[in-house]
């Protein structure tokens, strides 16, 4: 048992490395592109297509009106911009609170009996006319000059079918949002490699623009396991539509401010992914799928598994650990083993077992690919109050929504929105 | 799709690799230098009892001036927290360990034949327990050895030595012979008398204190250093 313990915790530590040196060699592969792409900021582009923003909205009255502001505010023609804000059936005072955008020309507010967001988003799509669409979640922002810099990007890509945005924790003020910040600031780069790598499989919600030819050929939004965004970008790779991403066209999203509240979004996710990509097996480790088919997807997969792996044996591991502290406290009292023995601070004692100085490389690793993130998203590489949030408490609350996600997949349970 | 580079898998493959191998040599090089540090430790305690033992013969009666029983004792004590630290992270199998192991537990023995010789000599009123485990289905191993640990820390006339029942070295099992151990451990020989295993810590202070009374109505001891 020990054994096959040992064996399945170095093939986690091998696949966590190769991931991670995959991503670095990646992106220095690519620096100068990235480089380059960060410097350029758009003033104009050839031309301006018309494109209809979705905003589905269901209970949102705190937040809503911020959204919409923000896309009032976009740096785009008005006449080429219009703005659906679709309420989903609400309970609450969403559907008062956007009247106020009634007699505005770029606004069309629609309110349907609660369906779900992809319902919303369905309705939206339908209900528009413009080649490009996109959706923004009514807790997001949009930076100004986002717009542009993605339709700039469709302009010099022809073949690319959507592209999605870098997303940031708008304003953060606890500490799961500080978490989050770091975790999202890590994405951004991550996203951007995945892109290179023609590897992406979740177009957000928050502004995603896709080309209205994407519906079209694979169809609308499906309720997807609650992950309707996951699944769209899982069906265009099976479909071999490009997915692009532009790391500087910046959205704001406000992240959940509780433990709770993003162990609930987090579970969505996983579960979301867990089943999207059983729906999608057949893109595993078929050569025609790419990047997507033999690494993005297989990786995820495996460190599943792994994460709920190494939580039984951690949990297997400070059981005994424990159970011999309370037998030896039970023995000779507290007093004793608490006791501080400072011939134990010699280097002889410092653990050097093979697993720990591979978990020390992977640490090292991470933390190189959070740096350069940062310095990709804010101009600078250094520490912050965020990151050491991050990796203090992110590495034992993650776990949990894994494990949770596992549960529902074997025991066909789901996952609610909120 | 963007066609899949096998090129980027082979040279990540190969620097993963790269990485285990350097993680697992330099692990290897941290377990050798404590390999090498014990091997030494286990040495100078060798030496450190063969010289006093020359001493002994050299002196006799006058040893007693000389006999560092702490130091010894301190020496003993540091190299088997060393021993069982490197048997945490390299496993009980390692052979290097268990070379280790063994010359651990003759030191032991003969720590404890010049000790209990002096003892007598020097009438220091030691009291010296023989405790002999096993890492195999032993559930009051643990209990008695916090036991013993705790009592051989408060007690500086206490002298505790532990043996592996299992271990595969003729000292050892010549030592379990003649003190008649039973099969089955945990065993606890105090002053050559077999105990079963305490029920708690406190039973145990309880019967060595017993015989450290008894044993200091007999005798006046000598000075030591």
């Amino acid at each position: 048992m020990a054994s096959i313990e040992t064996a399945l915790l170095y093939f986690f530590l091998f696949v966590s490395l190769y991931l991670e040196i995959f991503l670095l060699a990646t992106y220095f592969g690519r620096r100068t592109d990235i480089k380059k792409e960060g410097i350029s900021c758009p003033d104009t582009l050839k031309e301006y297509p018309s494109v209809t923003i979705v905003v589905p909205c269901y209970n949102e009255e705190k937040t809503v009106q911020k959204t919409v502001d923000s896309l009032l505010a976009i740096d785009y023609p008005r006449e080429k911009l219009g703005i659906f804000v679709i309420d989903d059936g609400s309970k609450d005072s969403t559907w008062n609170v956007i009247q106020k955008y009634r007699d505005n020309p770029q606004v069309t507010i629609h309110r349907k009996e609660n369906g779900g967001k992809y319902t919303a988003l369905n309705y939206g799509i339908e209900h528009s006319t413009t080649d490009f669409i996109g959706c923004l979640d009514a807790d997001s922002l949009v930076d100004a000059k986002t717009l542009k810099k993605i339709m700039k990007r469709f302009e010099e890509d022809p073949v690319a079918m959507a592209v999605t945005p870098a997303i940031r924790i708008y304003k953060p003020s606890t500490i799961v949002q500080f978490i989050q910040s770091t975790e999202y600031t890590f994405t951004i780069l991550i996203k951007k490699i995945m892109a290179f790598l023609g590897a992406i499989y979740v177009t957000p919600g928050p502004f995603t623009i896709f080309k209205r030819d994407v519906f079209k050929r694979i169809g609308m939004f499906r309720d997807a396991h609650n992950t309707e965004d996951m699944e769209i970008a899982f069906r265009m790779q099976a479909h071999h539509l490009k997915i692009e991403n532009v790391h500087n066209a910046w959205v704001y999203t406000v992240g959940p401010n509780t433990i709770k509240k993003l162990y609930k979004q987090r579970l969505r996710w996983t579960h979301g992914f867990i089943e999207n990509a059983k729906d999608y097996r057949h893109l595993f480790f078929k050569r025609e799928y790419g990047n997507l088919g033999f690494l993005t997807l297989p990786i995820t997969a495996i460190l599943i598994v792994g994460v709920v792996t190494s939580v039984f044996i951690f949990v297997k591991q400070l059981a005994t650990f424990l159970f011999y502290k309370f037998l030896h406290v039970k023995t000779v009292g507290l007093a004793s083993v608490a006791t501080i023995s400072f011939d134990r601070f010699n280097w002889f004692y410092i653990n050097t077992k093979l697993s720990i100085l591979l978990a020390v490389a992977i640490f090292v690793l991470m933390l190189t690919i959070i740096l350069t993130a940062h310095r990709i998203v804010t101009g600078r590489a250094r520490p912050t109050k965020s990151l050491l949030y991050f990796l203090v408490v992110y590495p034992f609350i993650s776990p949990l929504w894994v494990l949770k996600s596992v549960y529902n997949t074997i025991f066909s349970k789901k996952t609610s929105w909120r | 799709m963007r066609p899949v580079n096998i090129k980027l898998y082979i040279i990540t493959f190969l620097l993963t690799v790269t990485i285990f191998l350097a993680a697992f040599l330099s692990s290897a090089y941290f377990t050798r230098q404590r390999t090498e540090e014990l091997k030494a430790m286990e040495d100078k305690i060798a030496i450190d009892i063969l010289s006093f033992e020359t001493q002994y013969e050299l002196l006799k009666d006058s040893s007693c001036k000389t006999f560092n029983k702490k130091s010894l004792r301190e020496e003993l004590d540091v190299l088997a927290s060393k021993l069982e630290f490197l048997e945490s992270q390299v496993g009980k199998q390692n052979p290097e360990v268990f070379r280790l192991k063994r010359y651990y537990s003759l030191l032991q023995i003969k720590d404890y034949l010049l000790t209990k010789k002096m003892s007598d000599e020097c009438k220091l009123n030691l009291v010296f327990i023989l405790y002999f485990y096993s890492d195999e289905n032993c559930p009051e191993c643990q209990t008695q050895k916090y036991m013993l640990d705790e009592i051989s820390k408060t007690n500086p006339a206490v002298e505790v030595y532990s043996f592996d029942y299992e271990l595969d070295l003729s000292a050892v099992q010549t030592l379990i012979t003649l003190h008649n151990i039973p099969k089955q451990p945990p065993v606890i020989d105090i002053n050559g008398i077999i105990y079963p295993p305490f029920s708690s810590l406190e039973a145990m202070i309880a019967q060595i204190a017993d015989l450290t009374t008894a044993t200091s109505t007999k005798s006046t001891p000598k000075k030591i250093n």
